[in-house]
Order: structure tokens, then C-alpha cells, then sequence
């Protein structure tokens, strides 16, 4: 006999479920299959389902829904879905055929015996079947916020106990004991009613073991005073990095003026699985390029660690360009220490998603420099060298030198205060083309290290230049609205039947970027000063240059894109590949795929309107 | 319930057939048992079959394979699927050679036309024939087991062609030229569009398009056999 069923192995083999079995298998597998048809609005799985039936999804699309009725997951070609060993009562997934379906039905108890056998394949189904429910537990978490991502905690939700205060007068053998009998780690040290510093076993070692200090000496004399704190509502990211920027590990957590907690950076890392806090310190540590390039090879743990622990896009941005900063700095205080001191102030810039705060692992260097006026032919001499060992010691450290030349090394990116006060004016009041791309860049530098004096008066005054004048906006807005969103692609992923590769997505040029430049336009529209894009729509909204509803959608649309992004490199580093920003589509779940078309759609939408918008008034 | 005498009549020349037809698988077949013509359509067992020939004519072409994959109601089992080359006795004209990408070499290493009829029939006992167009099948086999054992076969048939066009008459359609070829009628039932055409792949996507026209016909109600059979006319 000579019936093959080739097209059948051939659609196994571009499910990634599937596609782990090894060959063998794969080309008896067909034998064991039955197929279904199901129409437009008939439940699923069907009634007759049992457990650990297998269904792939050859045609068609299925919305799994939780006893809320809300959407928890879109099955589409290629996808599959386990059938529960047990139905949670509390938590029923309920499924419903909303296009025409046909598909391809492996048994229990076939099912059961091959992820017996092959555990690549075990790991696979185990996801299948846990990931409706999954979901449906992650949105009753989220509760109203659905949306808008994984919300992170705040502070308030960290803190478990009240914090074991001490008196200042004290002595540091009772604070000791008292560490070691409340089981912590710091103190709050209260004088009546009042903070006035706290002590940590680390103040003990250091300020008291170590400098031969007295047992017997009062715990004021090794506290640290002037503290930082936060309060009970902000989020724990916050608190995170800005221990990161201090160098801190606890915070106080204030209501009013009254301490209701402590937090340290181990009860943030244990809840945001992240080290981003000893990643900063450790880089401030390096004393050579070699080493710092070392250390920044864990800013790929970093990424994956965040990513696994559902971190959204306005964290995990800000987690790695702060990374990204501290490296830089790092480099500029080892150039110093190369070439002298700086004869001129100075101030280094980051523009592009740096200056935006809103990097991820795969990313080049978008810099520039300004300095203080000065005659002297060896200012810049000393700044172009300075340039050098930084972009290069950036370029070891796994971020490339900027292929379109946005460096300080280029003589049009590093310049004086005046030649930057020129420059600006010269494409703010005779714009073209090239010069809204220019001003476009310009629009997100961001001081990284060093005088920020010497720019952000620049910044303002080019921001206040640019306000009344129309051709810039116009030109701003058709350097924004030069692409549009691959809606295309989309259907070609729907449509070109799956076997045939079509071309991959490429998710910062043909998303990212294009939401980033239409909050360009709103921020200059707005006068706004902020720089994150998700700062930028909530300030046109806030400023009326978009309603509520678009800036929530285009909110949604980045959201969507860098989480997307962000989890396509952690697959990629996983699996030892170098990240990019090109997301084949065949690794699309079905929701990633629903997601996707609706932020396309809502960047085409919000394309649109600004060209009308501007058409309406003249502008454009 | 009555039924109509159209079946009834059918099973009883089913029935007189076997008992003159000499023994051997055209006689087991026939003896063999039908499914209830008033049964529902999602219960019934079919064998969803395609034939590859060397042109469209029975009395003059030749059957090159048989393909054939059961359906229990509307679940295609693949475990059942099969196909059976067949060696022919003439050389196969290069038109159709391009069709069916089976050249002479590969058609020779197939078996005789005995006994591919001889498993064809032993798996259709029992079940009702599934076919796209299917007065082709049935126009092929028929002349088949003339020749192989000197009597036409009777096989319960369902035709998804037939079906399509009823469904389009009822709704009022215009018929689009090649709007009832397969991949057209699945195209209508978003299913998808297969590569190959051997007998196997066609016998598959006719079950399917079936299930997909079972399922959009009958609701909730059951759709019972004998309305959507075959009635080739001297049959009833």
C-alpha cells in the first residue's frame, strides 16, 4: 500500500508542536489522526472531546473564552489545543468556531503515549493545555486593567511586616541581636516619632567589624542618615532602579511621614526576577574595557529574566537602556581617566531609543556630544578621541557602532553649544526633507553623563523655536508618515498556505518606529517635553491633540510590538542565535497574530487621521 | 417511518443481484449489509473514494488507482486511508499522464484491476460511498466489475457535486462556470487547498467538503440518509 498522507505530514512538520518529533514518528503520525470539520459558532472542543485530546487547527479560527466571557485565547492555522485532564469548575475554558474550521485530531490516548516518549514534545503539549487556563487566571489578576499589560506591583504589595525600628541611642550589639532575632537584615532607626537613618549588617561589617568600632558605641554613629524613600504606591520598578541609580539595597516605604515598611533589593529581585540592580553595580566596578564587556554579556539575563517574569515594554525599556547608561558612563569615566580631565565642560547624548528610553538587547549606538565653546583646536582633538574609545568600548561591549553614523565621532554629531544652537535653528526655519529626519533625531536626545547645563536650555529653547512654526510640524509629520504598517504581511501570513515562507516582520522599522514617530509629532503639537513614547501619547492625550481612545490603541499597538520584539530575542537567545528585530511569522501564536493586526490597524487608522488632519488645516 | 420507495427498491436489486452473481467479492459485497438508509447522515458510516483514470470514458479508458478513506459520521478517520495503483493494460495517454503525474513505469509496478476491486470492495462493505462527481466512480467501477465478474456493482452513493448544486438551486445561485469543481466548493467552506492530487488526496478533500456541507446543512436537526443519496436514474 502506498497511501501517504504526505500533505498531512507535510502540515505536521509547520505546527512547532509538532515539528519535535523526530521524522519517524512524524511519518507514522498521520496514521493516527482523524479529521473534523467544525462550523462558524460551534462550541469547542466539542461535547464528545476527551481528555488529552489533541486538536491542530489545519484551517479556521477558535476563541477560547473563560467563564467571564473574556477573550483568553485565538486558535488559529497551525496552533493546537490540548483537551484538560480535569475542567478547573472555577475556571472553565469555553471555546467557540468563529471561522469555518477544519482540523486534525490525534486521540488521548495517542496523545498520552507520545509525549510519554519524547519529552520535547511532552514540554509542548504541557504548555497547550496549561495556557488557556494560564490565561484566565492572569486575567482575573489583572482585573480592570486588561490591556494594558502586566501591571507591575507596587511597593505597598511587597511589603509584608511592619519594620523592626531601633533607637539611636542604642548600642550596635543590641541592634545586632536584634537583626538576628527579627531575622532581617536592616533596621529603621527611629528617634520618638521621627526616620532618622537606618542599619544594615553590611554597616556592621563595614562601619563597625571592619573599622575596629565598639560594640558598645551607640547605633547612630554607623546609621546612614538622609535617606531615600518611597511610598506604599510606587511601583516596585521604580524602586528598583532607583536603587539602581544609588546604589542602595533598602528603602524605607513612608505613609505620611510614618515608616510602614521596608523593602530591599532581594524582595524586589524575588518578585521581579531581575538583577538589573547588581548588573549597575557591577558594571560601575569594571576597571578596563575587557571586563566591562564581560559583565555586559548578562544584559542578555537580564532581558530573558524580565521578559519570563512579564515584565510590559515601559519596564523592560527602561531596565535596559539603564543598563545601557551605566555602561556608558562607565566607558566616559575610563576615557577621562585615559586622556585628563575635560578642557571644556561637556555633555554626552543619547539619542533613538536610548534617548527614549526604550532599548532591548539588540540595538546600536545612537550618541552625539556637546561641549563648551572654545578656541582651542585641541578641545575637539580630545573630544574625537574621547568618541573613539567610547563608541569602541560600547562596540566590545555587544553594541555596534551606528551604521548611519549618528556618533560623536562624526564631526556633525559632536559640537559645540553654539554649533548646536545653529543647528538647530537651521532645520527648524528652513526645513526639508532631510532636516525633519534630522530634527526628528534631535527631538530624543537625552543627557546620559556630564553637563546636562549645557543642553537642556538648548533643548527648551529649540522646543519653544519649533512651536509656531507650521512647515516644520508639516515636515515632522511626512517624515512620520513616509511608511505605513505591513498590514500586507499580515494577510499574507493568513493566506499564504503554510509551508511557503513568507518574508519576516520586521518589528522596530515596521512598527516601533512608526508609533514613536507619530508621538513625535503629538509631543511637538503639544509642546510636550517628555521622551518615552507611552509618556508622549499620555501627554497628547492629556493635552487634547488625541482623544482618549487613540492614545489608549496606539498605547496598546507599542505595548503589543516591543513585547513582541522583546520575546522573540529571548527565543533567540535561548536557543544560542544572535537577537534581531525580524519575527518570522510562522512563530506567531494565533493571539500574537490577533494582536499584531490590531496594532497595525490602529497605526494605519492613526496615519490616516494625522494626514488628514493636517490636510484639513493647511499644514500638509 | 416509510421510507420512500426509491431505497427500498434499491436494497431489494441489491439483494436479488447477489444471490446470481457467482461467488467472489462482487457476491460478498453485495450480500454484505447497507447502512440504514433512514439513518442520520452524522452516523452513517461512509468511504469517501476517488479514482484516477486515463481519460473520462469507461467503456473506452482505464482505472489507474483507487483511493479511499473512511468517515465514521463526520470524522474522517486517516487511519483507513488507502490506495491501490493499478497496472493498466494499455499505455497511458500522455494528457492525462501530466494530470496525474503517474507515468507508465510507475503505473507498472501496480497490481492487477482484480485485485485492487477485490480490496476496494472489502473495505466499501458495509458503508456508503462518498464522491465528488461521482457518476464517474460509479460509471468506472461499474464497468470494472463487469468485466472482473460479469455483473455492475450497486453501490449506495452519495455525491458532494450533486449536493453543492441541490444547495445552489435551493438558495437561487447562478452556477459560476467551474464554481462546482472541488477546490472551488472547499474554497467555500474555507478548507484548504491541497497540493497533490493523487486518488488519496481527493477522496480525502471530498470527505471533507462533505463534513463541511453536513455541517452547514443540517443545523441541529438529524439529516438522514436517503435525502441526500445519489439517485442515478434507472437505479430507483
Amino acid at each position: 500500500m502506498d497511501a501517504e498522507l504526505q500533505e498531512i505530514r507535510d502540515f505536521l512538520l509547520t505546527s512547532p508542536d509538532y515539528a519535535v518529533l523526530p521524522e519517524p514518528v512524524l511519518d507514522r503520525l498521520p496514521k493516527s489522526l482523524s479529521v473534523r470539520y467544525l462550523r462558524r459558532g460551534s462550541p469547542f472542543p466539542p461535547a464528545e472531546s476527551e481528555a488529552a485530546d489533541l486538536w491542530l487547527v489545519r484551517a479556521g479560527a477558535v476563541d477560547l473564552r473563560d467563564s467571564e466571557d473574556e477573550l483568553l485565547d485565538k486558535l488559529g492555522e497551525g496552533d493546537i489545543f490540548a483537551v484538560p485532564e480535569d475542567v478547573d469548575p472555577l475556571n472553565p475554558v469555553a471555546g467557540r468556531v468563529v471561522e469555518d474550521a477544519l482540523f486534525y485530531l490525534l486521540p488521548g490516548r495517542d496523545a498520552r503515549e507520545l509525549r510519554q516518549q519524547h519529552p520535547a514534545f511532552a514540554e509542548r503539549f504541557d504548555r497547550a493545555s496549561r495556557r488557556p487556563v494560564e490565561r484566565a487566571l492572569a486575567a482575573r489578576r489583572t482585573g480592570g486593567n486588561r490591556g494594558h499589560g502586566v501591571l507591575t506591583v507596587s511597593v505597598g504589595e511587597l511589603v509584608t511586616r511592619p519594620p523592626i525600628t531601633i533607637a539611636p541611642e542604642s548600642t550596635i550589639r543590641a541592634a545586632a541581636e536584634r537583626m538576628t532575632e527579627q531575622e532581617v537584615s536592616a533596621l529603621i532607626v527611629m528617634s520618638g516619632d521621627e526616620l532618622v537613618g537606618i542599619v544594615t549588617d553590611h554597616d556592621l561589617r563595614k562601619r563597625c567589624l571592619a573599622a575596629g568600632r565598639s560594640r558598645q558605641e551607640p547605633v547612630g554613629n554607623i546609621m546612614s542618615g538622609g535617606l531615600q524613600t518611597v511610598t506604599r504606591e510606587t511601583p516596585a520598578f521604580e524602586a528598583l532602579l532607583l536603587m539602581s541609580r544609588q546604589d542602595i539595597h533598602h528603602l524605607p516605604v513612608m505613609s505620611g511621614r510614618q515608616p510602614v515598611g521596608l523593602i530591599s533589593t532581594t524582595d524586589l529581585i524575588r518578585h521581579q526576577g531581575t538583577n538589573a540592580v547588581y548588573l549597575v553595580r557591577d558594571i560601575r566596578r569594571c576597571e578596563s574595557v575587557e571586563s566591562l564587556s564581560q559583565v555586559a554579556g548578562s544584559l542578555r539575563e537580564l532581558q530573558i529574566q524580565l521578559v519570563q517574569s512579564g515584565a510590559t515594554a515601559f519596564h523592560l525599556g527602561q531596565a535596559v537602556t539603564a543598563v545601557i547608561d551605566a555602561l556608558t558612563r562607565r566607558l566616559l569615566k575610563l576615557a577621562e581617566a585615559r586622556f585628563g580631565p575635560p578642557p571644556v565642560p561637556y555633555a554626552w547624548l543619547a539619542c533613538g531609543s536610548q534617548g527614549r528610553r526604550e532599548q532591548s538587547v539588540h540595538t546600536d549606538q545612537d550618541n552625539a556630544l556637546i561641549h563648551g565653546d572654545s578656541k582651542d583646536g585641541e578641545v575637539d582633538a580630545y573630544f574625537t578621541r574621547m568618541a573613539e574609545f567610547v563608541t569602541d568600548g560600547l562596540d566590545a561591549c555587544g553594541l555596534p557602532h551606528c551604521p548611519g553614523g549618528v556618533t560623536p565621532r562624526n564631526a556633525d554629531w559632536r559640537r559645540s553649544v553654539s554649533g548646536w544652537r545653529k543647528e538647530f535653528s537651521r532645520v527648524t526655519y528652513t526645513p526639508d526633507r532631510k532636516r525633519a529626519m534630522l530634527a526628528a533625531h534631535y527631538f530624543d536626545l537625552r543627557v546620559v553623563h556630564g553637563d546636562a547645563a549645557l543642553f537642556d536650555p538648548l533643548r527648551s529653547e529649540a522646543l519653544t523655536m519649533v512651536g509656531g512654526q507650521p512647515p516644520f510640524l508639516a515636515q515632522m509629520a511626512r517624515n512620520a508618515l513616509r511608511r505605513s504598517p505591513p498590514l500586507g504581511f499580515f494577510r499574507q501570513l493568513v493566506l499564504v498556505p503554510s509551508g511557503e515562507q513568507a518574508d519576516t516582520l520586521d518589528v522596530k522599522k515596521q512598527g516601533l518606529l512608526l508609533v514613536s514617530s507619530l508621538a513625535q509629532v503629538y509631543a511637538f503639537q503639544a509642546g510636550l517635553t517628555g521622551m518615552h513614547t507611552l509618556d508622549r501619547l499620555a501627554g497628547a492625550v492629556h493635552a487634547g491633540v488625541i482623544t482618549r481612545d487613540a492614545g489608549e490603541n496606539l498605547c496598546d499597538a507599542y505595548e503589543t510590538l516591543f513585547t513582541l520584539r522583546a520575546r522573540h530575542q529571548v527565543d533567540q537567545m535561548k536557543a544560542g542565535e544572535e537577537p534581531d528585530n525580524h519575527i518570522p511569522p510562522k512563530t506567531l501564536s494565533a493571539l500574537e497574530r490577533a494582536h499584531l493586526k490590531d496594532a497595525f490597524a490602529v497605526i494605519g487608522t492613526m496615519q490616516k487621521n494625522l494626514r488628514s488632519r493636517l490636510a484639513a488645516t493647511g499644514t500638509l | 417511518m416509510i421510507q420512500p420507495p426509491g431505497p427500498r427498491l434499491f436494497c431489494w436489486r441489491r439483494q436479488r443481484r447477489a444471490a446470481r452473481v457467482p461467488p467472489g467479492p462482487l457476491r460478498d459485497y453485495l450480500a454484505g449489509r447497507i447502512p440504514d438508509l433512514s439513518s442520520d447522515c452524522r452516523e452513517t458510516p461512509f468511504l469517501a473514494v476517488d479514482l484516477e483514470t486515463t481519460g473520462l470514458n469507461p467503456a473506452e479508458d482505464q482505472i489507474l488507482s483507487i483511493g479511499w478513506v473512511a468517515m465514521d459520521g463526520l470524522t474522517i478517520r486517516l487511519d483507513t486511508a488507502g490506495q491501490c495503483r493499478v497496472r493498466p493494460t494499455r499505455e497511458i495517454p500522455e494528457a492525462s499522464a501530466v494530470i496525474h503525474q503517474i507515468t507508465d513505469d510507475q503505473a507498472a509496478r501496480g497490481g492487477s484491476l482484480g485485485e485492487a476491486l477485490e480490496r476496494f470492495l472489502e473495505v466499501l462493505g458495509g458503508r456508503v460511498m462518498l464522491a465528488h462527481h461521482a457518476a464517474v466512480e460509479l460509471g468506472f467501477l461499474d464497468q470494472a466489475c463487469q468485466s472482473e465478474y460479469g455483473f455492475a456493482c450497486m453501490i449506495p452513493t452519495v455525491d458532494t457535486l450533486r449536493l453543492a448544486q441541490d444547495e445552489m438551486e435551493r438558495r437561487q445561485e447562478t452556477v459560476r462556470s467551474g464554481g462546482l469543481r472541488l477546490n472551488a466548493l472547499r474554497e467555500r467552506y474555507n478548507l484548504p487547498r491541497y497540493k497533490g492530487h493523487d486518488a488519496l488526496n481527493d477522496a480525502l478533500a471530498a470527505a471533507e467538503l462533505f463534513a463541511a456541507q453536513v455541517s452547514h446543512r443540517a443545523e441541529d436537526k438529524p439529516l438522514p440518509l436517503h435525502r441526500v443519496l445519489h439517485r442515478p436514474g434507472p437505479l430507483w
